[in-house]
């Protein structure tokens, strides 16, 4: 529980090497380090889209559960579980704090 | 609009000297052109025209933007990793590849050249980057930067018409490489731009007769040594 705590006040933010699109209400991500290609559903998107390293994971995560009227624990978790995807594919860090004012565009 | 961009070193280093960049940036490029001879000093682009030339030409491109020296350095030796001729492993970018070029023009400089070496540049990856410029960050901008100077230098005087494979570059631009244009607008060069669709109008309406047009479809080495006996 306090690690699932400790996760949740951390800051899901895109890495600088991926430019994405939106075709047809799907992500296409590219890696620009390795030129891979990933595709995200309308659900990731909207989490893609949130992820800019302001938000800790808890405010994405209540954001969802409200957008997509779903239940905060199950948002909870496939949050999580979508965020360990993009970290292991190199497309998104986790922040201990959010990103600094003068990084921001 | 014509603009001629440098061919050789010295034009470029009196390019630059005009334009303003700083006596230590002259000293800067001067020293990376150094490596640039070692890296690409006996290989040529399709065409037949030296590597060296297409370099600078690129290099030549980013000065008339006002281009950091940084990012002018990297168009430099933007093809480093590709063709670029390293006593070392020829394959790949090893560490020591990495280190030979970090030690000779810097950890900056180094970083954009493997960073553009990395760049996906291709039919499909263009009209994704196309499609989401506005997602990019500095850092990549400068690298599709360079990547459209190097565009730019390389349709210059219907160069691609002396490729072997012209009719499908012709094609190329059509279907792809037409997207270049937009954007350069749209990253804040529209004189760039206009450039590259001057480029590639000239290169879908110009002819250069059958005989001068090469066999080769990609950059190619000449292997000087050794010398033949008794000259």
């Amino acid at each position: 529980m306090t690690q699932e705590k400790h996760k949740l006040s951390r800051y899901p933010k895109r890495l600088d090497h991926v430019v994405w699109k939106v075709i047809d209400g799907k992500g296409i991500l590219l890696n620009l380090e390795n030129g891979a290609y990933f595709e995200i559903d309308s659900v990731g998107l909207a989490i893609w889209q949130k992820s800019d390293g302001r938000a800790t994971m808890e405010e994405i995560s209540q954001w969802a559960a409200k957008e997509f009227h779903a239940k905060a624990e199950r948002v909870s978790r496939d949050l999580a579980d979508f965020v360990v995807e993009l970290k292991r594919r190199k497309l998104a860090e986790v922040r201990a704090n959010p990103v600094p004012a003068s990084d921001r565009s | 609009m014509s603009i001629l961009y440098a061919q050789t070193n010295i034009q470029l280093f009196n390019q630059l000297l005009k334009a303003g960049y700083s006596r230590t940036d002259l000293v800067r490029v001067r020293k990376v052109y150094e490596l640039a001879m070692d890296l690409f000093g006996g290989t040529f682009r399709a065409s037949g025209k030296t590597f060296l030339a297409h370099a600078v030409g690129t290099a030549s491109i980013l000065g008339s933007l006002h281009a950091r020296p940084e990012v002018i350095a990297a168009g430099l030796l933007h093809a480093t990793y590709t063709y670029g001729e390293f006593e070392a492993a020829r394959d790949g970018i090893p560490d020591a590849k990495r280190r030979q070029v970090r030690d000779a023009v810097g950890r900056e400089v180094e970083d954009l050249v493997a960073r553009f070496a990395a760049f996906p540049w291709n039919r499909k990856s263009i009209p994704l980057i196309h499609g989401g410029l506005e997602t990019l960050s500095p850092k990549y901008r400068e690298i599709l930067l360079v990547r459209l100077a190097n565009e730019l230098e390389d349709h210059l005087d219907l160069g691609v018409l002396y490729y072997g494979n012209a009719r499908q570059r012709r094609i190329y631009i059509r279907s792809v490489l037409y997207r270049t244009v937009d954007m350069a607008k749209r990253i804040g060069f529209p004189d760039l731009g206009m450039s590259l669709r001057e480029a590639f109008e000239a290169v879908a309406s110009g002819w250069i007769p059958s005989q001068f047009k090469g066999r080769r479809y990609y950059p190619f080495r000449m292997e000087t040594y050794p010398k033949k006996e008794g000259r």
